[in-house]
C-alpha cells in the first residue's frame, strides 16, 4: 500500500493496493507516465512511499534496519545493460554484489558459477563485458542479481534496448528462473508479447491500478487497452483479423502456436 | 541518386591490438525519397554506418556520395552535410537542454546559419510535421512534456534544419505502443508527404515490415541483403541465423504451411497473413 508524490500537486503513485506472491510472475504494463517504474523503485525501498506502506517478506522498506534485507531480496534489471557493469571481467562483475554482502569467497566462487549456469553465460565467465553481445550482457546483469540469491527480480524493460535473438535470451531466462528456480518476477514492458506467459498482468493508469488479470482475459479487452495507450500482442491482432473475416478463432488466443492450432481445428 | 555509398570500410582503433573491423566492404544506393528499414543484431554495424552518412565518423577507406556531393571531402563544410543529412540517435530526449521547446528546436537551425524569419518558419513546420500543436507547446519547458512528446520535440529539432536524409535509429523504442504507432506514422508522413528519404533503424521486424519499402540487413559488419520486404522476410532460417526474426503475421504462415496447410507463405505482414488465411478459407467453403 503506497502513495507517493513527486511535487506536491503531482502523484506518481495514487493509492496503490497490490501484493505479489511468492513464485509470481507478474506483467505490468501502462503507457509512458503511469508509474510504473515509480513503483519498481519503491519495491525494493531506492524509493520511500509518501504516505502507505510497502512490505517485503514483511519487512518495511521504511525500515532502515532492513533495507539491506529487502534489498538483497528484492534485485532489478534496468533498461541499458551498459549501466549496470562494474567490473572488467565477466565473473567478477558477477561477484560485485555478492563481495558486498560479506560472504566467504569459497561460497561466492560457488554462487557466481551456479549464477552463471543458470544464464547459460558460463563459458563467458573469462570475457570482458564489451565483448558481449546486448543479450549476454543482460543476462550478466541477471547473473550479478542471482549471485546475491533474491527471492525476487524486477526487470524495468530490461529487452528495450536488444535485437530479436537478445530480447528471446532474456526472455527465456527469465522464465527459466521463474518456472525452475522459484524466483518470483516482475516485468515491466513495453511489448505485450513478453507477458502472454505471465500468471498475471497489472495495468497502471495514473499512477492507480486500473485493470488486473490473467493474460487470456486482460488481452480479450482490446478496445480498453488502446484506450489505455496500451495493445494486444500482434497474434491476438491477427487473431482478431481472421474473427472479423468470419472464422470461429476463440478469444483466448494469446501466441502462434495456439492460433495455428486453432486454424488447423477450422481446417 | 541521393545516397551513393562505395566499399565502405570502418575499422576502429586500426594498427593496435584493439582493431575491430567494424564495417566490411559495404556498398549500396538510396533513391531520394526511399523509406529504408535498416536491420541487424547487435554489434552488426548499423550506428557506425549512419555515422558515416553524416561524416560524424569518416571512413577508413571508400567513398559516400549524398546528393552528388563527396561528403569525406574536407572542403566540404560540416554546415553544408548538416542541411542534407538528420540523425535522430536513440532516446534523443536526453539530448533536449533548452528552456522552451522553441528555442530547442531552434538551436539546429540557427547554429548552421538560418535567417530569423527562416529559424521561425522552419520550427513551426518542424513541430507541426511531428504532430504537436505548435501554439501549444512552444512556450512550455520540454521537460514538462510526456515521454513521447519529448521523442517528437527532439525529431522536430533535427527536421528544422530541412534535411533531405533523416536517419532514425531505433525512434520509437522505450515507448508505449500507442506513442510508436504514433512516432513511425508521423515518420511514414515525412517521407509520403514532405518527400524524406528515410533511413530507420530497427529491432522491431513488424514495424519494418509495416513501414518500410527496402530492408538492408546487416551481419557482422557486412551488408548481407538489401531488397524488398517481401524478399528480406522470405527466409526465416537466414535471418534467424544471424539473430533476427520474421515478422508475427510470417511466422503464423510459416507454422501453418509446416502442419501441411496450403497456404502462401509469401505476404509478411500481420494484414497479408490475415488476408491469405481468409481467402484460403474461403475458397474451401467455396467448394464444398
Amino acid at each position: 500500500m503506497y502513495d507517493e508524490e513527486t511535487e506536491p500537486d503531482k502523484k506518481a503513485l495514487d493509492n496503490v493496493n497490490l501484493s505479489v506472491k511468492t513464485g509470481e510472475f507478474v506483467g505490468i504494463i501502462g503507457h509512458n507516465g503511469s508509474g510504473k517504474s515509480t513503483l519498481a523503485k519503491l519495491l525494493n525501498g531506492l524509493l520511500l512511499p509518501s504516505g502507505g506502506d510497502v512490505l517485503v517478506m514483511s519487512l518495511n522498506t521504511r525500515d532502515d534496519n532492513s533495507l539491506i534485507e529487502i534489498r538483497r531480496n528484492v534485485g532489478m534489471v534496468f533498461q541499458n545493460p551498459d549501466n549496470q557493469m562494474v567490473a572488467t571481467i565477466v565473473e567478477e562483475d558477477v561477484a560485485f554484489g555478492a563481495e558486498n554482502l560479506g560472504i566467504a569467497p569459497d561460497e561466492i566462487r560457488r554462487l557466481v558459477d551456479e549464477s552463471l549456469k543458470i544464464v547459460d553465460m558460463y563459458e563467458f565467465k573469462d570475457k570482458k563485458p564489451h565483448q558481449l553481445s546486448g543479450g549476454q550482457k543482460q543476462r550478466i546483469a541477471i547473473a550479478s542479481v542471482l549471485a546475491m540469491r533474491p527471492k525476487c527480480i524486477i526487470f524495468d524493460e530490461s529487452t528495450a534496448m536488444l535485437d530479436p535473438q537478445g530480447r528471446s535470451e532474456v526472455m527465456q531466462a527469465m522464465t527459466n528462473l521463474n518456472k525452475n528456480e522459484g524466483v518470483t518476477i516482475i516485468l515491466i514492458t513495453h511489448y505485450m508479447e513478453e507477458i502472454v506467459g505471465a500468471d498475471r498482468i497489472v495495468i497502471m493508469e495514473n499512477g492507480q491500478v486500473v485493470m488486473e488479470g490473467d493474460p487470456r482475459s486482460i488481452f480479450k479487452r482490446s478496445d480498453e487497452l488502446k484506450k489505455l495507450r496500451l495493445n494486444v500482442p500482434e497474434i491476438v491482432e491477427i487473431a482478431e483479423g481472421l474473427r472479423i473475416g468470419g472464422l470461429d478463432i476463440s478469444t483466448g488466443v494469446l501466441t502462434a502456436e495456439e492460433l495455428v492450432e486453432e486454424l488447423c481445428r477450422l481446417k | 541518386m541521393s545516397i551513393e555509398v562505395r566499399n565502405l570500410y570502418h575499422t576502429y582503433a586500426q594498427g593496435t591490438v584493439f582493431s575491430f573491423d567494424a564495417l566490411k566492404d559495404v556498398s549500396f544506393d538510396v533513391g531520394a525519397h526511399d523509406f529504408i528499414g535498416i536491420i541487424g543484431h547487435t554489434g552488426s554495424g548499423k550506428s557506425t554506418l549512419i555515422q558515416h552518412i553524416n561524416r560524424l565518423l569518416l571512413p577508413t577507406k571508400g567513398t559516400i556520395v549524398v546528393n552528388g556531393k563527396d561528403i569525406t571531402s574536407k572542403d566540404l563544410p560540416m554546415k553544408e552535410i548538416c542541411k542534407r543529412v538528420g540523425i535522430v540517435f536513440q532516446y534523443p530526449e536526453q539530448q533536449l537542454f533548452e528552456e522552451t521547446v522553441y528555442k530547442d528546436v531552434a538551436f539546429g537551425p540557427k547554429n548552421i546559419g538560418f535567417s530569423e524569419e527562416e529559424i521561425e518558419k522552419n520550427v513551426k513546420e518542424s513541430i507541426e510535421l511531428v504532430g504537436l500543436d505548435y501554439e501549444a507547446v512552444k512556450d512550455q519547458s520540454p521537460f514538462d512534456l510526456s515521454g513521447g512528446q519529448k521523442r517528437r520535440v527532439a525529431i522536430a529539432g533535427v527536421l528544422a534544419m530541412k534535411p533531405k536524409i533523416l536517419i532514425l535509429d531505433e525512434p520509437a523504442s522505450g515507448l508505449d505502443p500507442m506513442g510508436r504507432e504514433e512516432i513511425l506514422k508521423s515518420i511514414k508522413k515525412l517521407n509520403a508527404e514532405v518527400g524524406i528519404c528515410i533511413l530507420l533503424v530497427s529491432h522491431n521486424m513488424d514495424d519494418v515490415a509495416d513501414y518500410a519499402d527496402k530492408v538492408m540487413v546487416f551481419n557482422k559488419g557486412e551488408l548481407v541483403m538489401y531488397d524488398t520486404p517481401a524478399k528480406v522476410f522470405a527466409d526465416s532460417a537466414f535471418l534467424e541465423g544471424m539473430s533476427l526474426s520474421v515478422p508475427q503475421g510470417k511466422k503464423v504462415l510459416e507454422m501453418l504451411r509446416d502442419k501441411g496447410m496450403d497456404v502462401d507463405t509469401a505476404p509478411y505482414t500481420s494484414a497479408g497473413a490475415i488476408e491469405e488465411i481468409l481467402s484460403k478459407f474461403k475458397a474451401k467453403a467455396d467448394k464444398a
